[in-house]
């Protein structure tokens, strides 16, 4: 835990040294003294000072508890569930991957009855929940809202599966 | 009161009607799910806003905020698990009610409660806001710098936890707010050489990342069901309710108004409303010992104050285009996205439609004593979706709304990376509501900041020569100061100690 908290803070100084760094090689514009660079290296200086601050405190931390350990973070390793955890995380990435080449209606379906599922055990339950509530997102957002929403190999099929 | 009667008339609109009540169904659904905020249920729900005109579109969401700040109270009273923060003050007293047998008048009161402290705030803010509107006119770009630097230091002074997690969360959400082209000379600026970048990071796919992932990832990494509550435990609602209230009328009073007050100051929100309230009731009752075994004096005066804390947090909304807390934070989104612009002139370029805003506000509270009466009963329901199936459901609207708001599979990257930032973040007690206030106010106060710079030929006394910015910059700085020199208090008189 002390060295998630130290992590945190090394992150945030990083954020800051990336807005300074980035912000460095900026000119200011004819005509007006101040330029694009000026707010963002002062939140950049604000945040390494906090981050140091921060990482300060983290290190300071003595509790037996926060030297890591199998419930470094308050939750017993029996009731967590890292796998469920990763699909849930990995679930956007896929739909990023899968969506223009299956569509939305075959990805969709796929990832909400695969975490259903997961997180349930109940097969043929995640399956209609994914169907079942893909089917509603596409007509909410594609038949009602307007929403371009990809077919990708559905494509042939898009007359067939929409009514617009 | 010509156009507080057209904005009503606007709200008879059978569109109106129905997503209103499409709005209140998922507002009691949702805020009656412990874990599922009031922020996240309006933040789930903006790409549908999106694409729905003005109108129905604010009054939902109006409809949406009242309903979820009241629907938290019934996790809490029949389950000890307040479906939203603003519930928590008065969970031990709503809870050992019910289970002494008088649910019903535990709920009961919840819901008339929450109805006149959303009426009485929703009042106030249709009374004051126009009238604060006038004063905000005559302020220059160096008052606008200091209210939204005193916006920014009260929500970092206020947020659970360390004064620099706070101040750290909040300079993030300035960060994310530079992204894209800088606001006075128009240069790209954190692009890294993309056009997508061009126009900043979207920000609905940020809302939805920071406030209803997290939610789904704690889920994810230890999953656990909610057991139902008993089935007797629901039982004649409004009984008694009269009785108690003509005691306890001067608690109804205090809750309305400090729920109001507490409401406008920026930072603070419902839930701190709700504590200071049940704080007040209990310094002064005759019976202060038993407050927290299950009295109904303990429920009255918090749970009035939190739904008119709402109707209070839209003042510095709607006028200075200040958030009052993060639910608010997430309303200006929406009214951006509407394209009703707050800040003083919206009284008189847009005065029809922030006056519909404020009367589906005052309507959707009072529709809030037959939908709370029926979400009351309908809550075992409710509380018996399975989380399992109901968390992958969650995920699915996110990755949607994401993509549907900006049409690329950008935003559904943003929102994941924003999640797993703001899940980390909370794991290490990092406060997300400053993030928002800075996201929110970033721009604006990079704005008046340069303004003022330029105005003043880069002459620093100029940010505090008028009487007006003076006194802002002042209480910008208390405020800013006090948990500086606490800290550095604690720090003297124990060296040997942690940091505080």
């Amino acid at each position: 835990m002390r060295l998630g908290h130290l992590g945190v803070a090394g992150g945030f100084a990083a954020l800051g040294v990336v807005m300074l760094t980035n912000t460095s090689s900026m000119r200011t514009v004819a005509h007006i003294d101040y330029g694009p660079a000026l707010f963002p290296t002062i939140i950049g200086w604000l945040m390494i000072g906090l981050a140091a601050i921060a990482a300060l405190d983290a290190l300071r931390m003595m509790p037996p508890a926060d030297r890591g350990g199998p419930e470094a973070d308050g939750l017993p390793v029996a009731r967590t569930n890292m796998p469920l955890f990763f699909a849930f995380i990995l679930a956007p990435v896929l739909y990023i991957v899968a969506a223009p080449v299956l569509g939305f209606l075959l990805t969709m379906s796929f990832i909400v009855s695969g975490l259903a599922w997961m997180a349930s055990g109940r097969i043929m339950a995640s399956v209609l929940l994914g169907i079942g509530f893909t089917v509603i997102l596409h007509v909410l957002f594609y038949e009602a809202l307007r929403v371009t929403l990809p077919w990708g190999v559905l494509t042939p099929f898009a007359g067939v599966l929409s009514w617009r | 009161m010509e156009i507080i009667g057209q904005a009503f008339l606007q709200l008879t609109d059978p569109v109106v009607i129905l997503v209103m009540l499409g709005a209140a169904v998922y507002g009691l659904s949702v805020g009656a799910i412990p874990g599922l905020t009031a922020t996240m249920a309006v933040a789930l729900v903006i790409p549908i806003a999106f694409f729905l005109e003005p109108v129905p579109a604010l009054a939902g969401i109006m409809t949406l905020s009242a309903m979820a700040i009241f629907a938290g109270d019934l996790p809490a009273a029949l389950l000890r698990i307040p479906g939203t923060p603003a519930s928590a003050a008065y969970v031990d007293d709503a809870y050992l009610m019910v289970r002494k047998g008088q649910g019903g008048l535990a709920l009961g009161l919840c819901v008339i409660c929450s109805a006149i402290g959303g009426i009485v705030g929703a009042v106030v803010l249709m009374g004051a806001a126009p009238s604060m509107a006038q004063i905000a006119l005559q302020f220059s770009s160096y008052e606008k710098f200091w209210l939204a630097c005193l916006g920014l230091t009260a929500a970092v002074a206020v947020s659970n936890g360390k004064w620099y997690k706070g101040g750290l969360s909040l300079l993030l959400g300035l960060a994310i707010a530079q992204v894209g082209l800088d606001p006075v000379s128009g240069q790209a600026r954190f692009t890294f050489g993309s056009s997508l970048l061009i126009g900043g990071l979207a920000f609905v796919p940020v809302l939805i990342g920071m406030f209803a992932i997290p939610e789904v990832l704690r889920y994810a990494r230890a999953p656990a069901e909610i057991e139902p509550p008993p089935v007797q435990a629901i039982r004649n609602v409004l009984a008694g309710v009269g009785s108690v209230l003509k005691r306890l009328w001067a608690d109804l009073v205090q809750g309305s108004a400090v729920g109001v007050i507490i409401g406008i100051i920026p930072g603070a929100g419902a839930d701190i409303a709700a504590y200071v309230s049940y704080a007040i009731s209990r310094r002064f009752s005759k019976q202060r010992e038993k407050f927290g075994t299950g009295i109904p004096d303990g429920l009255v005066s918090a749970t009035t104050s939190n739904n008119s804390a709402v109707g209070g947090a839209l003042i510095p909304t709607t006028v200075f285009g200040i958030p009052g807390d993060s639910l608010t934070a997430v309303i200006i989104g929406v009214f951006f996205l509407k394209g009703l612009n707050p800040g003083p002139t919206v009284f008189i370029e847009n005065a029809l439609l922030i006056n519909t805003v404020f009367m589906s506000f005052l309507v959707a509270n009072i529709l809030m004593v037959p939908l709370g009466l029926v979400a009351i009963s309908g809550f075992q329901r409710i509380i018996r979706v399975p989380r399992s199936m109901l968390m992958p459901v969650v995920l699915a609207f996110c990755i949607l709304g994401a993509f549907a708001v900006e049409n690329t599979l950008v935003a559904v990257g943003t929102m994941l990376a924003l999640g797993l930032v703001a899940y980390i973040m909370e794991m290490h007690d990092y406060p997300l509501a400053p993030a928002i206030l800075g996201l929110v106010l970033g721009p604006m106060l990079e704005e008046t900041f340069l303004n003022s710079l330029i105005r003043g030929r880069g002459n620093l006394l100029a940010f505090v020569e008028r009487p007006l910015s003076l006194s802002l910059a002042l209480m910008a700085l208390a405020i800013c100061s006090v948990p500086l020199v606490l800290f550095l208090w604690r720090r003297l008189r124990r060296p040997e100690q942690a940091l505080p």
